[in-house]
């Protein structure tokens, strides 16, 4: 059923999809065209590239239909958890539930790249008194008044305390509209101090015992609201099940992740493995079915790889990504340029990182929820990015900052700083709005540049090797 | 006496003076925009400006304290680069509901005495921490406030911290026919400590201290923000308002995202002052603004 691989615009996905019926395409039953799609008004898939795999066609109805399985669950009797702004963690206790599901309303973020900025959100977010001055995650406060987006959860949980101020912002606004949160507290990272008890977290940064103890008290919390929720009592043991099933879908990403950023030519494209990476945060509503999705686009990849095929063009420049872009097309831009994804760093490198399974599972939660990047030092977030860009083999840096963020700021100057210092790579800043087609002669430039300046020192670098 | 400097309320200035050192509370001047190590795009005017002044006034300074109230001043923090200024993260909950909240940041005011053993300083005693609590609380009693004149119209102005040369802002309203009765900005009376339990504090005076800071001081950044509004809404009923005046500077999401919200609930003309990056286009702009506000509410 495989043929060659290469990246494909809707059109010729409409052309492909038969065949591939034909041929015998087994789908699961959110399986279809994906032109359908555009005519639930998501039009900015008119304008992206796509992986011609199957497993590609899957991962992305899966990700498209995410409103339906939403509203299933709610219509089967199943609750909603609304999970803003951690990243990860509260979505690991929920799903140890049976009857709960959750998900992340900050996901609208994408709704306006994705649906061209017809729905309207922005501008009810705008007439609240958010205005364009906040991340694009002020969609979210569309979706929740206009309720066409995601069904409104039984239950919202944020955590709050060393988050970007706009989120928080934007959920006390939202807060103040009626919608009830139950707030928890992340503290500020810090390291420990000279002989302080101190825990080492997924992902390698240490924190104080003590940062650990609270951040867990604050999930018991969540525990409690969760368990109320459910009517049941969410035990130890569902939560270790949580956990394990947690950790298969990240062991099942970190080999995908090592494969497609490691290996030559690029088996599968930035964007399908951006979409990839987000499924750890939250399951995309199914935790069963996304390690399917997964495991589908990982034997692929294993495929690929072994055939030494790819959709991009060989010796690429190995470009590691840093922050999500709020618009897609922009993933297919950087390919267009000569370009590849080496490493990424989407900001939930701490969703990716297994959780230690021998340890009480809410203690192991809470080193979870410390090791989130955003949550410590900008310094320490890039450390581990100059690890990933060893580790992945990166020859130039690209940070994406993200228009309107309170971190980007002053964390782009500090990453970008530290990691030229550290790994001597050409890295480069870019701003993407959620429609960036304006932007795009712009954009181009600036990563052939950037791919330039990347060949040319991979260029010197043989050079150098050979005449040693 | 060495300064230890800071800007943020939630740092109690008797606790810096009860280890020996001299508490300044920062009100920078507007910020230079050609320090290359400081990013100006993005970036709140206020946050570079304590940057920018700590690195200039290194040499005097023992130290500088950040806190987590704002992310931008959590960041700032490392945004002094390589200036070897000793400077300390304070972690001040968002939350504010829980007793685990309250007691975080204790510790974090346990772990901020060591910092300043650190530069210098020495622990206090419970009756040295009484005197220095008892004084600055008789300081703040002593503080003038404002009474609405006659002929004035009176104005409440909330919002984020002013810079020093801010205090143009209450000549001009006096000038333009009206008065500040109330200041509710981040520097003002809104931030001040609750009084200090007389018993409590003989129990414990550094759990005294820091309920007085933690549980009083509504501001905006505490999740939920209802405290700010009670706060707001007993203002409306006390004072004799015509109008209130928000300054923000740009960037600062806490302040922008309540603008909205302030104008919904004080049932009052408000005039949102946003102030940019540079100081003379502000000033020009708000002046402006001004008049035409007060012009109205006459």
């Amino acid at each position: 059923m495989n043929d060659r691989p290469k990246t494909i615009t809707l059109e010729e996905w409409e052309v492909r999809y038969p065949v591939l019926r034909r041929r015998g395409l087994v789908e699961p039953r959110y399986g279809g065209p994906l032109c359908r799609h555009v005519d639930d008004g998501d039009y900015r898939l008119r304008k992206l590239r796509y992986d011609n795999s199957p497993a590609a066609l899957r991962l992305w109805n899966f990700l498209l239909t995410e409103e339906t399985r939403l509203r299933e669950a709610k219509r089967a009797g199943k609750k909603l958890v609304g999970t803003m702004k951690d990243l990860g963690t509260v979505p690991v206790m929920a799903y140890a539930l049976d009857n709960l599901v959750a998900f992340y309303p900050d996901g609208a973020w994408w709704i306006p790249c994705i649906m061209e900025m017809s729905t309207g959100m922005l501008e009810i977010a705008d007439s609240l008194g958010i205005n364009e001055s906040f991340c694009p995650v002020r969609a979210m406060l569309g979706a929740f008044v206009t309720q066409k987006h995601f069904p409104i959860p039984d239950l919202l949980t944020c955590s709050v305390g060393a988050v970007c101020d706009d989120f928080s912002a934007i959920a006390q606004r939202l807060n103040a509209l009626g919608f009830d949160i139950l707030w928890w507290e992340i503290p500020h990272r810090r390291k420990p101090e000279p002989g302080e008890p101190a825990v080492v977290l997924p992902g390698g940064f240490k924190a104080p015992k003590s940062q650990v103890d609270f951040v867990r008290s604050e999930l018991e919390r969540v525990r409690r609201a969760l368990e109320k929720l459910a009517g049941k009592p969410l035990t130890r043991e569902m939560l270790q099940d949580g956990i394990q099933t947690a950790n298969a879908v990240r062991r099942v990403l970190a080999e995908l992740r090592t494969l497609a950023y490691r290996s030559e030519p690029c088996p599968m494209p930035a964007l399908e493995m951006l979409i990839a990476e987000m499924l750890a945060i939250h399951f995309c509503s199914d935790r069963a079915e996304s390690l399917d999705v997964l495991t589908d686009l990982l034997n692929e990849v294993r495929r690929r790889v072994q055939k030494k095929q790819g959709p991009g063009r060989p010796g690429a420049a190995k470009i590691f990504w840093v922050n999500p872009v709020a618009d897609l097309q922009v993933m297919n831009l950087l390919e267009e340029s000569g370009g590849r994804i080496a490493g990424t760093e989407y900001l939930f490198c701490h969703a990716l990182d297994e959780i230690p399974d021998r340890i009480d599972p809410m203690d192991a939660l809470a080193r979870m929820a410390l090791a989130d990047p955003m949550v410590g030092p900008a310094a320490d977030r890039a450390d581990r990015i100059c690890r990933d860009v060893v580790r992945f083999g990166a020859e130039a840096v690209l940070i994406s900052r993200i228009p309107g963020a309170s971190h980007c700021a002053w964390e782009g100057s500090v990453i970008a700083e530290r990691v030229r210092t550290r790994t001597h790579l050409p890295v480069l800043e870019i701003e993407v709005p959620p429609i960036s087609d304006a932007m795009n002669p712009t954009l181009r430039t600036r990563f052939e540049a950037l791919v330039e300046t990347a060949l040319k020192q991979r260029k010197g670098k043989t050079h150098a090797v050979r005449g040693h | 006496m060495r300064s230890i400097a800071y800007t943020d309320p939630f740092v109690p200035a008797e606790w810096i003076a009860a280890h020996g050192l001299r508490p300044l509370r920062l009100r920078p001047d507007w910020p230079r925009l050609d320090d290359d190590q400081v990013p100006s795009f993005g970036v709140c005017p206020f946050a570079r400006a304590f940057v920018g002044e700590l690195k200039e006034r290194q040499m005097e300074l023992a130290g500088g304290i950040f806190t987590t109230v704002c992310d931008q001043m959590r960041r700032a923090a490392e945004g002094l680069g390589r200036c070897r200024m000793p400077r300390f993260i304070l972690n001040v909950p968002a939350t504010w509901q829980t007793p685990a909240a309250i007691h975080l940041y204790q510790d974090e005011l346990k772990r901020l005495g060591g910092f300043l053993v650190h530069l210098g300083g020495r622990t206090p005693t419970e009756a040295q921490l009484i005197r220095c609590m008892l004084k600055y609380e008789e300081i703040r009693k002593k503080q003038i406030i404002a009474s609405p004149g006659k002929t004035k119209l009176s104005l409440v102005l909330v919002g984020g911290p002013l810079m020093r040369s801010d205090e143009y802002l209450f000549d001009v309203i006096e000038r333009l026919g009206g008065r500040i009765v109330l200041d509710g900005s981040e520097t003002g009376t809104r931030t001040w400590p609750g009084r200090f339990n007389r018993r409590r504090l003989r129990e414990n005076p550094l759990r005294e201290l820091a309920r007085a800071y933690f549980e009083a001081i509504p501001d905006i950044s505490r999740r939920p923000n209802t405290e700010f509004y009670r706060w707001l809404q007993r203002a409306v009923a006390k004072h004799h308002i015509k109008g209130f005046l928000i300054r923000r500077f740009v960037w600062c999401d806490r302040w922008a995202a309540e603008v909205g919200r302030i104008k919904e609930i004080c049932g009052l003309p408000v005039l949102d002052l946003d102030a940019g990056d540079g100081e003379e286009s502000t000033r020009l702009r708000t002046e402006t603004r001004l008049q035409a506000f007060l012009e109205m509410l006459r």
